[in-house]
């Protein structure tokens, strides 16, 4: 096989260059080349990026102006070849053949070029516009290496460009090279595949252009590289036009021939060795790299992926995670909840009193503040799980838990949703997309749950904080998550011996090098994780505590207002008046709407020792786990206001220990919030697992948090 | 041999992927494919899972069901037999001879 520029235009690219502006870019290329990175350096987007393969399960667009073009990027997930093999790679596969584009970007891993070759060699077959980007250039630069551009372009007959995402090495080169090659038309750049090969492809070309459909030489030549390929996107591409019967005919007679000829099982193989003897050759053409005996990665790995020491150091790792975002957060926390009382208590003293008032000091007020507090704690996590991913410890610490899990009925590529879970379970649920076998996907997404997300995380600190204040906090909220983990684990081996029978699907993973993290990436995500959780409170959060304080404020109550205000004045000392106070204020709040509503659904949750406000938050946590702190917030502040850690007081005196357990464990593993489900209807068609996945959490929730209220019981508590 | 009974350090040409034609191909776009040099970096607990270093440089995790079904022939000067003994011929007599009996 061999690959040649040849000057002459094809029949299409005699008309003159497009003069519409627009441009529509797809970016394409292996998993973990740094798509997302370079698009956000040429967009100033802001993709979220990590050192493992799966990170954009999803496409996406960034758009930028340059010299009067508006040019669409697509952000297509990492696909290794055409052949693809997970359903990720599917969504890119079905784009880059069924999608109207005018370029493609083709991103490779300078580190791994001969491999990422084999890609570029199957996207060029498809004779579209196409560059070609050499990224993490500096990576070879600083090992002595170097590649040569020009001699890649001679022999490919595309543009080529050299980048870095990390240092903005040729970002602006590739937008100018976009422009260039939209405005001229493509030069016909032709791959050669073996003369046996070459034979049976012109053959089916002759074939194929017997059919309207196939008029283009160059879509012909890409549809019968992709037959002898056994592609079966294409087989159902044509399968209902009438030439499918003499391309079927000859179709497996040549199968059978050049199997024979070439003495491989397939001719998808023969394909495969053309492509990688190919891309061998194109790196030891342009490709000059000293040998290293023993990379910085390998030296790391001896110790971090140990046979014996491997899990125990994450495990380490994950329990410093979980201290620090305890310890570290409660700093911060302090203060928010300082800064949110004191604003409440001034905004109640300047604002006449009334409605308004205590609309905003008992409802909204307390509510964001009861959220926002915790954000300093979801970042610390946040930014432990954004290290865990940019680094690359992600992908070794899936090949570490691969034997593990494989006892639970997973795989080790079902770590990566898992972990992704503890910090977000929507994107949790598209990382799932990773895993090629249904069930494997399934039984994943189904116990993704249990693994505890972000918002989960004010709930557990406060209850902790009320509770375990004294008990080395960090070890407990880390063994809740742990817990959670481990629950997730049970039932997926359960679902696995009775629900989905067979051993899990291979595993097969490619390990990233270690990469520092760029502090840009880090703080960027940080930051946009804070936006979002402040937008969220501000909106979402204020509405719904809107809604809570109006339905625990009405109706009013005059006659027993009136009563409790002729007792309160009658009452002799301070002690009497707040404590009259204090008991009109419960009286009105339990028969409020809201108290109505909890104390009609509070037998379902009394077994569990919840009054009807811990009740009402439950349930409202399944709009968004924050909203179970707010509304908390606001039902124990409404007419009484909270002091400086006065949730955390209230939760003391209005709960006790057993109760707190019980929460606890019905957070852990209870359905998750809207958005979240919602993910997964969308991902999971099937009715039947739907209906399971909305109803079990609740029942197993229920089950062991009843358990554990009763065994605490038993034991004294 | 098996690739699951290579050792860590060991080098091997890969001789038959024994696998089904969806798996083949995941693992020939990985840079695992037939007379591919490859070398075993490091071997995971109780040889659950293999990494392997392709000729391309791609790093792999392999788990053991599937090295089970690719079959390799051991490769240059200096690798390590699994009982220890290294040796400075271009491949190990005694795997040669293991292969063949």
């Amino acid at each position: 096989m061999n690959a040649h520029r040849e000057s002459s235009l094809s029949a299409e690219n005699d008309k003159s260059p497009v003069k519409n502006s627009k441009i529509k870019v797809v970016v394409a290329g292996q998993p973990n080349v740094g798509k997302s990175s370079l698009l956000n350096a040429i967009g100033d987007a802001r993709l979220h990026t990590g050192n493992f393969s799966g990170v954009t399960v999803d496409t996406k667009v960034v758009d930028i102006k340059k010299d009067g073009y508006d040019i669409s990027l697509v952000d297509l997930p990492g696909i290794y070849s055409l052949n693809a093999y997970t359903p990720e790679e599917q969504v890119s596969k079905n784009y880059l053949i069924q999608e109207e584009y005018d370029i493609i970007i083709n991103i490779v891993d300078a580190n791994t070029l001969s491999r990422n070759l084999i890609f570029t060699l199957q996207l060029l077959d498809m004779h579209k516009k196409m560059i070609l980007v050499i990224n993490m250039i500096d990576e070879i630069e600083a090992k002595g290496g170097s590649v040569d551009k020009d001699k890649l372009e001679m022999l490919l007959g595309i543009p080529v460009v050299l980048s870095s995402a990390k240092e903005h090495k040729g970002i602006d080169e590739i937008v100018d090279t976009i422009i260039e090659v939209y405005k001229h038309p493509k030069e016909k750049n032709k791959i050669y595949y073996s003369e046996r090969i070459e034979l049976r492809i012109e053959k089916l070309i002759s074939i194929l252009k017997k059919s309207p459909h196939f008029k283009d030489p160059d879509f012909a030549r890409f549809v019968a590289i992709r037959l002898l390929d056994r592609d079966e996107n294409i087989y159902k591409m044509i399968h209902d036009l009438p030439v499918w019967i003499e391309v079927h005919d000859i179709l497996e007679k040549m199968y059978k021939k050049l199997e024979a000829e070439f003495d491989e099982e397939s001719t998808t193989d023969i394909l495969s060795n053309e492509r990688a003897a190919l891309s061998h050759n194109l790196q030891m053409e342009a490709l000059k790299i000293p040998e290293i005996q023993e990379s910085l990665s390998e030296k790391i790995d001896n110790i971090l992926i140990h046979p014996v020491l491997g899990l125990p150091i994450f495990l380490f790792f994950m329990w410093g995670l979980f201290q620090l975002t305890f310890e570290l957060g409660n700093i911060p926390m302090n203060w928010i909840d300082w800064f949110f009382s004191n604003s409440a208590n001034y905004i109640s003293e300047i604002l006449p009193k009334g409605e308004f008032n205590s609309l905003l000091t008992e409802g909204v007020i307390p509510a964001i503040g009861a959220v926002v507090m915790f954000l300093p704690n979801i970042l610390i996590l946040f930014l432990g799980i954004n290290l865990l991913e940019q680094t690359g410890y992600m992908a070794r610490a899936a090949y570490l838990m691969d034997g593990f899990l494989k006892k639970f009925g997973l795989q080790g590529k079902a770590f990566v949703p898992l972990v992704s879970g503890f910090g977000c379970t929507v994107p949790a649920y598209m990382a799932a997309r990773t895993l090629k076998n249904p069930k494997d996907r399934i039984i994943t997404m189904l116990v993704l749950g249990f693994m505890s997300c972000g918002a989960r995380l004010p709930i557990y600190v406060l209850v902790i904080a009320a509770f375990f204040a004294n008990h080395n906090p960090g070890n407990v909220l880390f063994a809740i998550y742990i817990g959670g983990a481990v629950l997730g684990l049970i039932v997926a081996k359960i679902l696995r011996v009775v629900l989905f029978k067979g051993e899990p699907e291979p595993f097969v993973m490619e390990i990233p090098p270690y990469r520092f993290p760029s502090m840009k990436s880090l703080f960027m995500d940080l930051w946009i994780k804070t936006k979002m959780f402040l937008k969220k409170a501000g909106t979402f959060i204020a509405v719904a505590a809107m809604i809570v304080w109006f339905l625990s404020t009405y109706p009013h109550h005059p006659k027993t207002e009136q009563i409790f205000e002729k007792k309160i004045e009658l009452a002799t000392n301070k002690k009497s008046k707040e404590s009259l106070k204090n008991e009109l204020n419960a009286k009105l709040l339990e028969d409020s709407y809201l108290g109505t509503i909890g104390k009609t659904i509070n037998p379902i949750f009394k077994p569990l020792g919840f009054d009807w406000r811990m009740t009402v938050s439950v349930i409202a946590g399944l709009a968004a786990k924050e909203v179970v702190v707010s509304t908390m917030g606001t039902l124990y502040a409404v007419g009484g206001g909270l002091e400086n850690n006065g949730l955390i007081q209230k939760m003391k005196e209005n709960v006790d220990f057993k109760a707190a357990v019980a929460l606890i464990i019905i957070i852990m593993i209870y359905s998750p919030c809207l958005a979240a489900m919602s993910t997964f209807y969308a991902e999971i068609p099937q009715w039947a697992w739907r209906i399971f996945y909305t109803v079990y959490p609740n029942i197993v929730a229920w089950i062991i948090a009843y358990l554990a209220y009763k065994i605490l019981s038993l034991m004294g508590y | 041999m098996k690739l699951s009974e290579m050792e860590k350090g060991q080098r091997a040409i890969i001789k038959d992927i024994k696998l089904d034609g969806e798996l083949k191909q995941r693992l020939s776009s990985l840079g695992l494919i037939k007379n591919e040099l490859i070398h075993i970096c490091r071997v995971g607990f109780m040889k659950g899972s293999f990494y392997i270093k392709t000729g391309c440089d791609s790093c792999i995790i392999i788990s053991k069901n599937e090295a089970d079904h690719i079959e390799v022939e051991l490769y240059g000067k200096g690798h390590q037999h699994r009982w220890g003994k290294r040796f400075k011929a271009d491949s190990c007599v005694y795997c040669c001879q293991e292969e063949e009996s």
